[in-house]
């Protein structure tokens, strides 16, 4: 037994050395895959300035795949499905991108310049939405966190060494954390909706069937509550409380349900 | 080249009889005649072509001129077939040749055509297309001096000049003789055969025409494209052109190889070539005998190749070159314009940059714009219209607001004809660019900040693309639903539960039996209190006994059944003598059915009552 551990033992190299080969490994390709990264974003920007959309759309959707996602590549990518006049997903990918920047101003100017021209109504913000997209939704979850933790801390340094201006720090930690729970809970419900994606109007069938009566229709790039699931159907309920039932392909969270 | 397997030339000599006929139709329906003459600059050791459509069939004559020689060179029939309407044209072409340097003015039919002579080893003029030695391998000329007058198909090279730099871009004509009668499909493309030129532009399909040469008609296949060599050195030509060839095999009738060395068998190891010439020329052209009929239609791969002719190739010199050149051999002008000329900042415009002239667009390069404080540029992208014009587009993004210059861009290209190198610039342009809205793009140091009321404007249009690729992030998913936050986020918590809210747990579970016990004593406090009252000596011993009991199991921490009055009397002191007593009541009575005399119970109630206070104040 104890030459089969040495034997395995031996085998394997020391996990610092390797933690730290992982870790020099890792920081050499970061730079290398940083700036494959700003070349292609430049490259569907150059495309895109070029008026070569259908390219610039396949460089931009090609970079999400490989490198994740920013605002500015989510708004670049929604301008130019926004060029090709590709409604539904051009506010999809605003949309999205306001989910990493709420308060860009360009993003909200070319989601109601894009909205306008498709002659799809702006959606109504109460003060508390308006409020709470004052940071990402994100930053607020963080703001929660970092404030509960906060909080948990100051309360047990207060009971033990028996300060009581740490149990009023522990107090205003939660204060914190709770109003971002709020804001949070507000932005989620906010934006905890679809986008319909199809290039015609999608009907909206009474039943879950193809074959089910359609009663009314929603526009491309209209913005639905999905409150409802069954096969490849999708209960939604518009602006105007209208529900019904659509194919699940035509409409697109803004927020993906999983990773 | 892929083989056009429709270009299959089927002159019969009817069918060429009754083209003739018809194209003498045709130029007797015209009105005026017609000359061209190329190139029209030439050197003393070199010839042009003089070509000439007389009117009404007649042929002009051509004049006597000083110092000019025209020699008869054939006669190209030309047919043009453009959306279905046929036309056709009958050339007669000569040979022009000078015998001093000069300006000479040819006046044929009505026209009056140029021709520059300079002096000779001058020639190397780009758009020259014809020589001395090129003419030299003409048909009527090469096949006479061989021999070979009546050949069945030759295949000539019309080079320009002997003496050419690399890069330069310079016309060549492959033109293709058959002679009537003969079934040729044509294999591919002609090809210079030497690995240093390169010819583009060339078209896959030739013109066809149909030429006397000598009296003899040939049908002419002519292809033009631009040559450029790619290295320095001397090269002999060696054009070539791959045929298929179909004939009738008759061997019994033999004859003179009519191509000598005009026409090779690529299939090395196959019977004679020139027995398969012989046999294809017969049958197809010359034969006729009843016996031919019988015999065995053959088809056979061929290269047709052209005479040899020697060409040098020169490197730009060294001496002179500019910084910024690039390899661009000819004569160019380049010019560079904005489109839109103005705009807002970080929207992109577009840089235009046109390069047009005479020479290998191929070599033709333009790095654009560089980057600077003021504009954000990407790198340029090309194209070449069919016009000859190389345009270079590139994406420049104005970084600041005002009017910004787009500074001037510089091209260099070395000159074959002056033999030096030549920059040309474009002129600096202007662009107006409004400023737009903060937070569009990562603002750049030393600009100037956008004002507010700048900020508040009315846009028009979508804003353009940000050119800061920002944060990235691998989801859009917020943290509280992936799956590491959640256990973070409740470790605080339930550190916190553990430390705090842990001892006030078990606490409260001990103030709850306390709390029990207290309520059971109570109950048999009050029960006993009654049966006092009421004279009921049985109910108050066991009421009594229960409630002494639980305090003693609570005090003892053992279960109140298993205390008795002897184990009372064993853990208690004489002082607690009544306790004992009123223990032993309860068992007399639970056991034995005695009970004692009701009245005293009253004094033993507060007896019992004191002690039970005691008990529970001892707990």
């Amino acid at each position: 037994m104890s030459c089969a551990r040495s034997s395995t033992m031996s085998r394997w190299p020391n996990p610092g050395i390797t933690l730290l080969a992982a870790i020099l490994v890792v920081g050499a390709a970061s730079p290398a895959r940083a700036e494959s990264r700003a070349a292609s974003f430049d490259e569907a920007n150059r495309s895109y300035s070029e008026g070569h959309y259908a390219d610039s759309v396949a460089d931009f959707e090609t970079l999400a795949r490989s490198h994740g996602v920013s605002a500015p590549l989510l708004y670049d990518l929604a301008n130019a499905y926004a060029q090709e006049g590709n409604v539904g997903l051009s506010v999809l990918n605003y949309e999205r991108a306001q989910v990493l920047a709420p308060r860009d101003p360009d993003i909200v100017a070319n989601l109601d310049y894009v909205r306008a021209k498709a002659g799809l109504p702006a959606p109504v913000q109460p003060w508390y939405q308006r409020f709470a997209r004052t940071f990402a939704l994100t930053t607020w979850t963080l703001f929660a966190a970092s404030g509960f933790w906060l909080a948990c801390v100051a309360f047990l340094a207060g009971r033990k060494w028996r300060v009581r201006r740490l149990f009023h720090a522990a107090a205003f930690a939660v204060l914190v954390g709770m109003s971002a729970v709020a804001a949070a809970v507000v932005l989620d419900r906010d934006l905890n909706h679809a986008v319909v994606l199809e290039s015609k109007t999608a009907p909206v069938r009474v039943s879950p069937f193809d074959t089910a009566a359609s009663e009314v229709a929603l526009s491309e790039g209209e913005e639905v509550s999905i409150i409802g699931r069954h096969g490849d159907f999708v209960r939604v309920r518009d602006g105007q409380g209208r529900t019904g039932w659509v194919q699940s392909a035509a409409v697109q969270f803004v927020v993906p349900r999983r990773s | 080249m892929q083989p056009n397997k429709h270009d299959h030339f089927k002159l019969a000599a009817v069918g060429l009889g009754a083209l003739l006929v018809l194209g003498r139709s045709a130029i007797a329906s015209g009105t005026e005649a017609t000359a061209e003459i190329s190139p029209s600059q030439i050197a003393l050791d070199q010839a042009a072509e003089l070509r000439v459509a007389g009117a009404d069939g007649s042929q002009p004559a051509l004049p006597h001129l000083d110092g000019l020689h025209f020699q008869r060179a054939g006669q190209s029939t030309e047919m043009t077939d453009i959306n279905g309407a046929m036309s056709q044209h009958t050339w007669v072409l000569y040979q022009v040749v000078a015998d001093r340097p000069g300006t000479y003015s040819i006046p044929v039919g009505g026209h009056a055509l140029t021709l520059k002579v300079g002096p000779a080893g001058s020639g190397s003029a780009p758009t020259a297309i014809g020589s001395r030695a090129a003419f030299s391998s003409a048909p009527d000329v090469s096949a006479r001096q061989q021999g070979q007058q009546g050949s069945l198909a030759l295949l000539r090279v019309v080079f320009p000049s002997k003496k050419l730099f690399i890069g330069q871009s310079v016309p060549v004509t492959f033109k293709a003789y058959f002679r009537a009668g003969t079934e040729v499909t044509l294999s591919g493309v002609p090809s210079l055969g030497i690995p240093a030129f390169t010819i583009n532009h060339m078209e896959d399909k030739p013109r066809q025409s149909v030429e006397s040469i000598a009296g003899v008609p040939y049908r002419v296949a002519t292809w033009t494209g631009q040559a450029s060599a790619a290295m320095p050195g001397h090269f002999a030509t060696q054009a070539s052109l791959p045929i298929v060839a179909r004939y009738r095999e008759a061997s019994q009738r033999p004859a003179a190889d009519p191509f000598a060395g005009m026409l090779d068998d690529d299939d090395a190891l196959s019977a004679s070539p020139s027995a398969m010439i012989r046999s294809f020329m017969k049958q197809s052209a010359f034969g006729g005998a009843l016996g031919d009929m019988f015999g065995q239609v053959r088809e056979r791969e061929m290269t047709l190749r052209a005479p040899v002719q020697t060409v040098e190739v020169l490197a730009p010199p060294s001496k002179g070159q500019p910084a910024d050149y690039n390899g661009a051999v000819g004569r160019f002008d380049v010019r560079a314009s904005l489109a839109p000329s103005s705009g807002a900042m970080f929207a992109p415009l577009t840089l235009r940059i046109e390069v047009t002239g005479q020479g290998n667009l191929d070599r033709v390069s333009i790095p654009g714009l560089a980057s600077s404080p003021s504009w954000k540029t990407y790198p340029p992208s090309a194209k070449v219209t069919p016009e000859g014009t190389k345009i270079f587009e590139q994406a420049v993004v104005p970084q600041a607001s005002g009017r910004l210059e787009l500074p001037a861009l510089s091209f260099s290209f070395f000159d074959p004809e002056r033999n030096q190198y030549v920059t040309r610039s474009t002129t600096p342009t202007m662009a107006d660019i409004a400023a737009t809205q903060a937070g569009t793009t990562a603002p750049i140091a030393n600009l100037p900040k956008i004002s507010p009321q700048i900020a508040e404007e009315p846009t028009v249009g979508l804003r353009p693309n940000q050119v800061d690729e920002g944060r990235f992030v691998a989801t859009l998913l917020p943290p509280y639903r992936r799956s590491w936050f959640w256990p973070i986020v409740a470790v605080p918590w339930l550190g916190l539960a553990f430390v705090v809210v842990g001892p006030r747990a078990r606490g409260t579970s001990e103030r709850t039996q306390r709390r029990a016990l207290r309520e059971t004593v109570a109950q048999h406090r009050t029960t006993m209190k009654r049966a006092a009252a009421a004279g009921d000596a049985i109910r108050f011993h066991e009421a009594a006994g229960a409630a002494l009991r639980e305090r003693l199991g609570e005090m003892w921490k053992i279960a109140p059944d298993q205390i008795t009055s002897a184990e009372a009397a064993a853990r208690m002191s004489v002082d607690d003598e009544p306790i004992v007593a009123a223990l032993r009541s309860a068992e007399r009575l639970r056991y034995g059915g005695v009970a004692e005399d009701p009245s005293s119970l009253a004094t033993l109630q507060e007896t019992i009552e004191r002690r039970l206070d005691q008990l529970e104040n001892r707990t």
